[in-house]
Formats: structure tokens, C-alpha cells, sequence
């Protein structure tokens, strides 16, 4: 047996402690991914031991691995607290809760807690705060963003019927709109001194003959004075298209008679009807009706709106009008771009010459003055161009600082005449001496002097215009008569003071003419 | 709106370029001043933020441009915008789409 002395213990110890300073390895070697750990078996680099199960995991934790206090989860996950591992945001359908969340464009669902769509999509489940995407609607019995119903499907409140169609009562299917249009069309009423040629002149007008308004007691009267005011200062009008002609349309259509307009189509429905009707001198070839539907938003989809197409034959030439009225809203412009999409499918559908004039008119409720971007796209939604305006009329024809029957004090350019300018659909030009005006109709009524007969002015406007593809034949028009008098030299334009949009050194220079305000 | 357009059409057609000019419309009372305030800058972005409604400062120049505009656009009959020319010459109201726009600068 061999006896160790206290002093020769000590300097072994001493002895092998400076040597593992010397070798500062781990006693064992560095633990791996997934493999036991402790604090004398620690992790390698880049992994942390976790100590709830005491394995390696990575620092900071990737998805699925465990998660707490002091062990975070990597950049772009959460440490679910249910499951205490990290997550990635949650895809559609996955589960979700407040510390599991749903990945971007996506939200939790309250009661089925799993992720859908911002805004939900078609399918996917809907509730208040939880919106569907434009088009769709939340229908109110299954809590589902659903499609507007197609003929023939289930219908309700809260599921409503497709452009064209209604939901109809006691059967709750939709069904093809039956507008009960009033129509009258085959006559020729126009004076014979009246103006032909590639000319036509229109009137839009907004009645706001509404249930309820403050002003409905004036209804009955100026259901009566309207077409007064267009017999004695609207003889020169070959087309009138009023909207908000909800009311008293039997009326209006009788004064409209004398006023010399003898051929119509309108709406008898009232307030559940469109508000649209179309008055002409000359005979109405053709007529047709289609609704928003579904595509609608607010009040305004307790009513009917639509587009009331009408092919008028003004001396041999055929003029295809479409009325109409939009939403009204200043914020149901995404409602709007819808509407202008049916107002175009339904021009597309129409039997339509390329030499022939395509106008649109009425309440389109997209402000030409104070929301240009809105106005500019609702052009571009409806293939069409604007008819200068003559301001000499004012430019609003919503004028709540002037017009006693506005119920605001905004001042807005609501009410448009369009020239529809696709050339796949017609080739017309609008020429130069064409404009439009807004027009304040008033009368004496109801013991007032000089009151306004709606909220809104009209517009009425004259256009002048040719067509390019009947250029070669025709007599009346020569390319040269046509474009002729428009052409400028462009070379003494200067362009100095112009901001350039492009590349300097381009070689097609297109100058544009524009009003900053 | 046209802005727009003219931005897509440059990014399509290499070969067009845009020259804006200011026509400030008789009615609009702060055209003037903000059209001189975009000549003097010669700024697209203080033409944008004029189409937005945004408050332009004031011109820091003295020019007679937009007067000369307003002559110009007299002798050519322009009483609205936009007013398009083409660079043949063709003069076209109003707002124009891009396939039309496009269609009608041609090749």
C-alpha cells in the first residue's frame, strides 16, 4: 500500500488543474443537434440546451423546436404558448390564436380559429369586421363569402341575386328582372326644322323624386314643373335621360308628351325600381334593361339600379344611349368600378355599327372636379372620353352653396355625358365644337320664386361628331375636313417651359395640354 | 388618369416621350400660381402633388410661360383638358386609355 502525504495530494491537484488550463476542451465533446445535454454536456456552437428537455436545439429556435423564456424563437416566428414551440405565421386553414398568428394577407377567424384571406375570399368564412373581397358577399345564414346568386340559386337577404337578375319573392330563387318598363317608341315627333347630320343633342338630369327626402312634400309639384322647364327652354333636346325619376313617372312621362317627347321608356317600379327613363323625339329601334344587382352597395340597393339602353334612329342614323345611375357614395367607389364593369359588358353586348355614336349619361357619381383619379378611371373602366365642358354653366352640378334642394354644402361634378371611344366597339370622333353645360332648371312653385326643380342641375350638351371608318365614303366628312382643322404644326409649339415625361432623345414627341388644379 | 397612361406608355414605348405643358383652366382660381410654381421647378412631382391636391409653394420665378401657353392654346383652339397632340399633328380631346393612346401615336 502505498501512503501519500497531504502535500503530495495537493500539488497532484494543483498540478492537474493548471493542465486542464492548459486544455480548456470540455470534458466531453460538444453536443449536436437533438443530442442529451447538461451543464458538462453543453451544446455546440450555434445550439443552446434547452432546459425543460435538455437537448440541443438551435439558438435561436427554428420552427418546431421548443420555445421559452430565454430560448426565443428565430426572426418571423412565435412561440405558441400552447405547444411552447415556434411557429411560422400560420398559412391559409392552419390554426390560429393570439400566439399562434396568421401569415400576411391572412386573419384569424373568431369561432373556427384557423386563417383565411383579408378580405375573405369565395368560400371562406365571414363575419362583421371579417369582410368579404369586393364581388362577394357574406351571406348572412351560413356566415360564407359567397358569389351574387346565378338564375336559379337559393336567394335571401343577406345572399343576393347577380348582375340582371332579382331575388324573387316566395320562390327566394334569382330570377331574370322583369323592370315593368313603360315603353312607347315608334314615333317620329321631332320638329322639321330639327338639326341632322352627325349631330345630337341630349339632356341628363337627376329629378330627385325620392321617398323620404326633406323635400318630398315638392315631389307631385315638380314632377309637373320639370317638364314644363324642358318644353319652354329643352326644345332643342332630341334625347333626355332622367335618373331619380323614381316618383310620379306617369306624370313626368305625360308633361315630357307635351313637352314634345313622344316616344319613352321608363321605369313604373318607384322607389324599388331603377329611377331611369329615356325620352326622344325620334323613334326608339330598340330598348333594353339591365340591372346591378348584387353589385350594389348601401341604401341605393334597396332600389334597383341599372342601365337603360335605347337605340334611337335620328334621321337615318343610329344613336345607342345608355342611362344610367351608380352608386352614390363617395366611398362605394370600388361598388362603382364594379357597375362600370356591367355597364360595359352590357354596351359589348349590344349590336353596335362602328360608325355608329355610343353615349353614356346620367348620375355617375364620380366627381370630375375634386376626385380626378376616381373620375379618370371610371373613363377608363367605361371606355370613354368626357365632351368639354362649357363652365359658363358652373362646374358642379351638385351645388350645395347655390341649389336650395342640396342637403350638403358640397359642391361636386357629379352628373356626366360620355363618349364611349373604344375603337373596338366605335370608331366616332367627337369634333371640336361639341360641348356640354350644366343647366339650372327653375321654376315658380309652391310660392317660391325661381326654385330649383331637383338637388341636382342637368347637363345638357350638344355633340357634334364623325366617324372614321365612314370617312371614304361619305360626302359630309373628308379625312381632311375631319382632321383637317385639328392639325397643328407641331414644330412651332414651344417646349421649353414643358416637363418632360420620357426619354429626351425619343423620337415620337407627344405634347399634352394640362390644368395642375 | 392621363398621367398614368403617358407613365405605362413610356415604360412600353421607348421610342415616345411626353411634354407636359400647363394650361390653367379659367374658374380654377390656384391654377395659375401652381402652374407657374411646376414651370419654375420644371418638377413632375410638384405636378403630381398639384393632382393630389397637395399645396404647391410658391413660384420662385418670374416667367411668362403660362401666359404664352394660354396665347398658344388660343390660336389652336384649346379650351379644355387634357388636350392631346400627336406628333403628326392630330389634335385629340380629352382622356385617352392606353391601347387607344397607343393606337393612335402608331408607329
Amino acid at each position: 500500500m502505498v501512503l501519500f502525504s497531504s502535500r503530495t495530494v495537493i500539488l497532484s491537484l494543483l498540478t492537474l488543474f493548471s493542465m486542464l488550463l492548459w486544455f480548456p476542451q470540455p470534458l466531453h465533446a460538444a453536443q449536436g443537434y437533438g443530442q442529451g445535454c447538461s451543464v458538462f454536456k453543453p451544446c455546440g456552437d450555434g445550439l443552446s440546451c434547452h432546459p425543460l428537455i435538455q437537448k440541443c436545439f438551435h439558438k435561436p429556435r427554428l420552427e418546431g423546436e421548443p420555445c421559452m423564456a430565454g430560448f426565443v424563437c428565430a426572426e418571423g416566428l412565435t412561440c405558441e404558448a400552447t405547444s411552447l414551440e415556434c411557429r411560422a405565421p400560420g398559412k391559409v386553414g392552419d390554426p390560429c390564436h393570439a400566439t399562434r398568428p396568421c401569415g400576411d394577407g391572412l386573419s384569424c377567424q373568431p369561432g373556427v380559429q384557423k386563417c383565411y384571406h383579408v378580405p375573405r375570399q369565395n368560400g371562406e368564412p365571414c363575419c362583421v369586421g371579417y369582410e368579404c373581397a369586393l364581388g362577394l358577399q357574406c351571406d348572412g345564414m351560413a356566415l360564407i363569402c359567397r358569389e351574387p346568386g346565378k338564375e336559379g340559386d337559393p336567394c335571401h337577404l343577406t345572399r343576393q341575386c347577380g348582375p340582371g337578375l332579382k331575388c324573387a319573392v316566395g320562390s327566394n330563387q334569382c330570377r331574370p328582372v322583369k323592370p315593368d318598363l313603360v315603353v312607347k317608341i315608334n314615333m317620329d315627333c321631332s320638329s322639321q326644322s330639327a338639326k341632322l347630320g352627325h349631330t345630337l343633342s341630349m339632356l341628363a338630369y337627376n329629378l330627385f323624386l325620392i321617398f323620404p327626402s326633406k323635400h318630398m312634400g315638392s315631389n307631385p309639384r315638380r314632377a309637373i314643373e320639370i317638364p314644363k322647364w324642358i318644353k319652354q327652354n329643352g326644345s332643342h333636346y332630341d334625347v333626355v335621360i332622367f335618373s331619380e325619376a323614381w316618383l310620379h313617372p306617369g306624370t313626368v312621362a305625360s308633361g315630357m308628351g307635351l313637352a314634345g317627347f313622344c316616344n319613352h321608356v321608363y321605369d313604373k317600379r318607384e322607389m324599388n325600381g331603377s329611377g331611369l327613363a329615356i325620352y326622344s323625339k325620334y323613334p326608339i329601334e330598340d330598348f333594353d334593361f339591365f340591372n346591378f344587382g348584387a353589385y350594389s352597395a348601401g341604401a341605393d340597393s334597396l332600389a334597383d339600379k341599372a342601365v337603360l339602353y335605347v337605340r334611337i334612329n335620328k334621321g337615318g342614323r343610329r344613336y345607342h344611349v345608355f342611362g344610367t345611375h351608380t352608386n352614390a357614395e363617395v366611398d362605394q367607389f370600388e361598388t362603382r368600378v364594379l357597375q362600370y364593369g356591367i355597364i360595359r359588358n352590357f354596351i359589348k353586348s349590344k349590336v353596335i355599327a362602328k360608325d355608329e355614336l355610343v353615349v353614356i349619361a346620367g348620375d355617375l357619381n364620380e366627381d370630375r372636379v375634386h376626385q380626378t383619379d376616381k373620375y379618370e378611371t371610371m373613363l377608363n373602366e367605361v371606355w370613354a372620353e368626357d365632351i368639354p365642358l362649357d363652365t359658363s354653366g358652373g362646374q358642379y352640378s351638385y351645388d350645395g352653396k347655390e341649389n336650395i334642394l342640396a342637403s350638403s354644402d358640397d359642391r361636386e361634378a357629379l352628373d356626366h355625358v360620355l363618349h364611349v371611344a373604344d375603337p373596338d366597339i366605335s370608331t366616332t370622333v367627337i369634333l371640336p365644337e361639341s360641348s356640354c353645360k350644366y343647366i339650372k332648371p327653375k321654376a315658380n312653385y309652391l310660392d317660391f320664386i325661381n326654385r330649383d326643380l331637383s338637388d341636382h342641375y342637368a347637363i345638357g350638351c350638344t355633340i357634334n361628331w364623325g366617324s372614321l371608318t365612314s370617312i371614304a365614303d361619305s360626302k359630309i366628312f373628308t379625312q381632311e375636313r375631319l382632321i383637317g382643322p385639328n392639325k397643328i404644326h407641331v414644330t412651332k409649339i414651344p417646349l421649353d417651359d414643358a416637363l418632360l415625361l420620357g426619354d429626351q432623345k425619343a423620337r415620337s414627341r407627344v405634347i399634352v395640354f394640362t390644368n395642375p388644379d | 388618369m392621363l398621367h398614368q397612361v403617358m407613365k405605362k406608355i413610356i415604360e412600353m414605348r421607348k421610342d415616345v416621350a411626353f411634354y407636359i405643358k400647363m394650361f390653367p383652366l379659367k374658374g380654377h382660381s390656384e391654377a395659375d400660381e401652381k402652374s407657374k410654381s411646376i414651370v419654375c421647378e420644371k418638377s413632375l412631382a410638384l405636378l403630381k402633388d398639384a393632382f393630389k391636391k397637395k399645396a404647391l409653394p410658391k413660384p420662385n420665378c418670374e416667367t411668362l410661360a403660362i401666359d404664352e401657353n394660354m396665347k398658344l392654346a388660343q390660336e389652336l383652339g384649346i379650351t379644355s383638358v387634357p388636350i392631346i397632340i400627336l406628333p403628326d399633328g392630330r389634335l385629340l380631346t380629352g382622356y385617352k386609355d392606353t391601347k387607344t393612346l397607343i393606337n393612335l401615336i402608331g408607329n
